[in-house]
């Protein structure tokens, strides 16, 4: 597996579900 | 009689002892504790101040990020790390499952697609594991902590920081430190050693090495008392070992095995009585704690009489050795032939129940009892092979993972039960054409809308991603065994993961481990990619969802109560709440039971099919 491409791919992965939880959230304030 | 002995005594005892645990913890997170001073200079350099519902729950998110971040940069700099703590120079692991294994810990899930003997440092175990299950194991329980204020309609809901501080330093360090003494004493290796070396008993069992010495086996050794207590109490459930509590050092006497039921069931037994007690509803508290024991001891009698008191039918159903054609990815052609023994070929008394897959030190009903503890407190650990167990009884350690509110993980299993709980009065109040309220209060649209989001993130993340790894070759090609049971293995690893448990069914080839290996398994990166998106989505939005809805609940005002009222505290209202669980759960989850373990049963054994 490609550290160079893998490694940054994944953390990036990580953070933007984090992100995507955060918006979740936002979001609940107008159900 | 013998088999039930195990288990009543579990429960009796920590009923007992979650009792004066849930007076402390109400008291703890009450604040009414006041710490040494040292303590309290501490809690206020975290205490950012009063927070609303919102800035609660975006402190709790964020932390979790900067959680993935440290957990990341851990994993990630493995190879890098030399000295005693990786003399065993374990190497750089596989980026998916670097992912796969944050998120997991991170979560409270502790799936685990690698071996921690074998793949893992000790600097990792002791800065990934044993951190992560500190500090994920407190975010459910403060996210149950702001339900509860926002229920009682508290001006500020705490502080996160604070409760997190709480929740680690006077509940869980304390108690991880008691039961770790144990493990000391009961011969669990605390150590920085990372490996002994071994004769073993049949010299040259190993080969010989070149100058024809019998070969030393190299034994991975640990930290394991200050591993485990915390992996059991926190119901995090991620092994030192693969085998996790089944490996001697892990799990090393009766006793201990007793001591880990007993710490995964500790804190979220504690935790619904807690919710009783903070609300000053405590007998609203036992009719849940009755509802969840009642559904918990159902999940432990059906493995016991479908297992350990019922031989393993692939091996009674033929007089005659068979050989059957499996699928394997690695070899020529995707397939392979097993064959199964004849049973009277086997030295094993089959009246002992199906003792496949069982760690025999602990007796043979140990294994089914905590295949359906493990699952129903989300913990995870596993003590016994759960792709080993027969076909029916492997429905006990599904469903607790499906209905995901039999006491459930810290916390988080008490929020499950209140949406059931928030649904379930709905119904109930469109039944009798009154408006539904919850304590008091009357459930509208919103929370309703709330609850129902956060009821369907489960299944649609179960069943989703089992329906496409079941139809492409992502799964078919790394399931053990064709049919039925390698449904039943695709199915197991999502539902192991959206109900944030961990515990594994094995059978799956999912794991790539160290990046180096020369033959990882072929679907190990979309499983490790799939896994742990729904680790991800299943652990966080039905938390989010819950707090707001409680948060709009509790700013209502409270109706006086009346003749029309129903009361929370009756055991109609346990029975109303049963009702709608079960038929919530069966509605959901009954057609992947029908395809995979009674597929199983009711198909050609051994594989269903």
């Amino acid at each position: 597996m490609n550290l160079e491409i893998w490694l940054p791919a994944m953390f990036g992965l990580g953070l933007v579900m984090m992100g995507f939880c955060l918006l979740f959230l936002k979001a609940c304030e107008h159900i | 009689m013998h088999y039930w002995f195990l288990p009543i005594s579990m429960l009796v005892a920590t009923t007992l002892l979650c009792i004066p645990l849930s007076r402390y913890l109400a008291w703890i997170m009450n604040g009414k504790y006041r710490a040494p001073a040292f303590l309290r200079w501490f809690e206020d350099r975290v205490n950012s101040g009063p927070q609303n519902w919102k800035q609660y729950t975006a402190s709790l998110l964020i932390f979790n990020t900067v959680l993935f971040v440290f957990g990341f940069i851990v994993l990630a700099i493995q190879p890098w790390v030399t000295g005693p703590l990786n003399s065993l120079g374990r190497g750089m692991i596989a980026p998916t499952t670097i992912f796969h294994s944050v998120v997991s810990f991170m979560t409270n899930t502790d799936l685990q697609h690698y071996s921690g003997d074998q793949v893992l440092s000790n600097f990792s175990q002791i800065f990934f594991c044993i951190s992560n299950f500190f500090l994920s194991a407190s975010i459910g329980f403060c996210a149950l902590t702001v339900i509860i204020r926002s229920f009682r309609g508290d001006p500020n809901v705490g502080n996160f920081f604070v409760d997190m501080w709480r929740v680690v330093m006077y509940m869980f360090l304390p108690a991880a430190f008691v039961l770790g003494l144990v493990f000391v004493q009961q011969g669990s290796p605390m150590t920085f050693t990372a490996a002994q070396q071994v004769a073993t008993l049949e010299p040259g069992a190993l080969g010989n090495n070149d100058d024809g010495t019998p070969k030393q086996q190299t034994i991975v050794v640990g930290p394991l008392a200050s591993f485990v207590p915390m992996k059991q109490l926190g119901t995090n459930g991620g092994g030192f070992y693969g085998m996790n509590s089944a490996h001697p050092f892990e799990n090393p006497t009766a006793l201990t095995n007793w001591l880990t039921c007993v710490a995964m069931m500790l804190f979220p037994f504690s935790l619904v009585l807690m919710y009783g007690r903070m609300l000053n509803r405590l007998r609203h508290g036992w009719v849940i704690f009755s509802l969840m024991m009642v559904l918990m001891v159902a999940t432990l009698i059906w493995p016991v009489v479908f297992d350990t008191m019922r031989p393993n039918p692939g091996l009674t159903a033929h007089p005659q050795a068979e050989t059957y054609e499996v699928a394997d990815a690695t070899s020529p052609g995707g397939k392979r032939e097993v064959t199964l023994p004849a049973v009277p070929g086997l030295p094993v008394d089959q009246s002992l129940g199906n003792l496949e897959g069982k760690e025999m030190r602990f007796g043979t009903s140990a294994g089914a009892i905590f295949s359906a503890l493990t699952v129903d407190v989300t913990c995870g650990a596993v003590n016994c092979e759960h792709d080993s167990l027969n076909p029916l009884a492997s429905l006990s350690p599904m469903s607790g993972m499906w209905l995901n509110c039999i006491f459930g993980g810290k916390g988080v299993g008490m929020i499950n039960m209140l949406i059931y709980l928030i649904v379930g009065v709905f119904i109930a109040g469109q039944m009798v054409g009154r408006t539904p309220e919850y304590l008091g209060k009357k459930i509208g649209r919103r929370e309703v809308a709330l609850a129902v989001i956060a009821m369907l993130i489960h299944p649609i993340m179960i069943l989703g991603p089992t329906g496409l790894f079941a139809a492409t070759d992502w799964g078919n090609k790394a399931t053990s065994n064709p049919g039925p049971h390698g449904f039943s293995q695709i199915m197991y690893q999502f539902s192991s993961a959206s109900a944030n448990n961990g515990s594994a069914f094995d059978g799956l080839g999912a794991s790539y481990g160290l990046n180096s290996n020369p033959n990882p398994s072929p679907e190990a990166v979309p499983f490790d990619i799939a896994a742990g998106l729904v680790m991800l989505i299943s652990r966080f939005l039905p938390i989010i969802a819950p707090i707001a809805m409680a948060a709009s609940l509790g700013a209502k005002k409270s109706a006086p109560f009346g003749l029309g009222t129903l009361r929370d505290d009756t055991p109609t209202f346990g029975f109303l709440l049963l009702g709608v669980i079960l038929i919530v759960g069966a509605l959901l989850f009954l057609p992947v039971a029908a395809l995979g373990p009674l597929a199983e049963h009711l198909g050609p054994i051994p594989f269903g099919g």
